[in-house]
């Protein structure tokens, strides 16, 4: 904007102020400033990603374990707090979703890929149908161990399911395309998508958009698993 | 042309968005020898921030053709669902806007266009019962987690390597047929 010699506005470092006189030094002091320009300018992008220090995703201020009861897949009762993985990954949805159910089990799958044998053993991934009527046990069980037979499946019906929505906070509604019935039946469920990370003590940490990045969950997984035993 | 004209345009917009901000006042107005690589040292350092925050390649794609497109058409569908959905990418390139107005395909009873949009944490689907818009000189990108061909009642499942047939009917355009291989995960295209 301003023409003729303002006051520098760069900012170098204290110290490299007085150089500025010799032509030679200055060069290397203008260089230094570009640089640290850079740095911080960078960093502060890659700062600007995450909600807090520790963790990339949302961070949860939830003082209570989280509460999920039904039948897995398998026709086994499922209960979060008998889990023996030490990170549980939670998700809402419905087998009927066409795009972002089977978008983030895909994702799961990746995530357990990038985690690793090992570190894959120790988390639980649980997907939570929110639509019973549709999605019975035999429904889950032809869908959710395609995508990988560790996966949970969880079905949970009445106050079991609202138990498990309240206590992470998800609401789902079951609605019509464009408002009306159709003639085929066919209904969705809006729900909240949302990832949810819970620690060893099962109360939900962090929670990343469904869109989130695998390495961003990867990166939190691997935070919450780095955690010294309760 | 006034295709090729808006094509540049956009590209040119294209090019403009990704620029960071210039590092100083001081740096921009007495650039010394050295300045160009520091410059550059500073642009790929943005890039690589702003690349790790969206997770989005920067890659520019090529230009439109003279024509509508479709592009990198792909099918999914879960086993053991009975809906399905198709990504695909409509570059428009006739220099006029067109509308989506259907989709067809014999493997499913109905394929409707419909966009996930995600509200305060809550995904609600969306229908175009006007017909999608198709933008002239722009790529409409029906991608996971936004817009897609939906598919419901599957008459067989999908396995990856099945090829489904799909008819994309515009406003201006007409209608045009593509395939689409079936993925087991849109998102990485494989």
């Amino acid at each position: 904007m301003g023409r003729g010699d303002r006051p520098r506005r760069a900012a170098p470092p204290a110290g490299a102020a007085a150089s500025v006189r010799r032509a030679g030094r200055r060069r290397v002091g203008l260089l230094l400033a570009v640089l640290l320009a850079a740095a911080f300018f960078a960093a502060g992008l890659l700062a600007g990603c995450s909600a807090s220090p520790s963790f990339r995703g949302a961070v949860l201020d939830e003082p209570r374990p989280a509460v999920l009861r039904g039948v897995n897949w398998d026709g086994r009762a499922f209960e979060l707090a008998a889990l023996d993985e030490e990170v549980a990954v939670v998700f809402f949805g419905y087998t009927f979703c066409p795009d972002i159910c089977p978008i983030t089990l895909a994702k799961m799958k990746r995530l357990v890929a990038e985690l690793g044998p090992e570190r894959a053993g120790e988390v639980a991934v649980v997907f939570v149908s929110v639509d019973p009527a549709r999605d019975s046990r035999q429904k889950l069980a032809e869908y959710v161990p395609g995508f990988d037979r560790r996966f949970y499946g969880v079905r949970a019906e009445g106050r079991a399911l609202a138990a498990a929505q309240e206590s992470f906070s998800v609401t789902a509604r079951t609605r019509a395309s464009g408002g009306q019935p159709r003639a085929d039946g066919f209904y969705f469920v809006d729900h909240t998508s949302s990832i949810f990370l819970l620690d060893a003590t099962r109360r939900p940490r962090v929670s990343h958009p469904m869109s989130a990045p695998v390495a961003d969950l990867a990166a939190d997984v691997e935070t919450l698993l780095a955690e010294p035993a309760a | 042309m006034r295709p090729a004209a808006r094509t540049a345009l956009r590209r040119s917009a294209i090019a403009g968005d990704l620029r960071p901000p210039r590092p100083s006042p001081t740096v921009r107005r007495r650039p010394p020898r050295r300045a160009p690589q520091a410059a550059l040292l500073a642009l790929l350092a943005a890039c690589v921030g702003s690349a790790g925050c969206t997770g989005d390649a920067t890659t520019s794609p090529p230009p439109l053709a003279d024509a509508l497109v479709v592009e990198s058409p792909r099918a999914f569908a879960p086993r053991g669902s009975d809906t399905g959905a198709i990504y695909l990418t409509i570059a428009n390139g006739t220099g006029e806007d067109d509308l989506l107005l259907a989709a067809a395909t014999p493997v499913a009873a109905v394929a409707e266009v419909h966009e996930t949009v995600e509200e305060d944490g809550v995904a609600r689907m969306i229908a175009y019962p006007q017909g999608m818009p198709v933008p002239a000189g722009e790529r409409t990108v029906l991608a996971p987690g936004g817009a897609h061909v939906m598919l419901i009642g599957l008459d067989a499942p999908l396995a990856p390597g099945d090829r489904v047939p799909l008819v994309l009917t515009f406003e201006r355009a007409g209608e045009l047929a593509v395939e689409a291989p079936v993925v087991a995960d849109p998102e990485v295209g494989s």
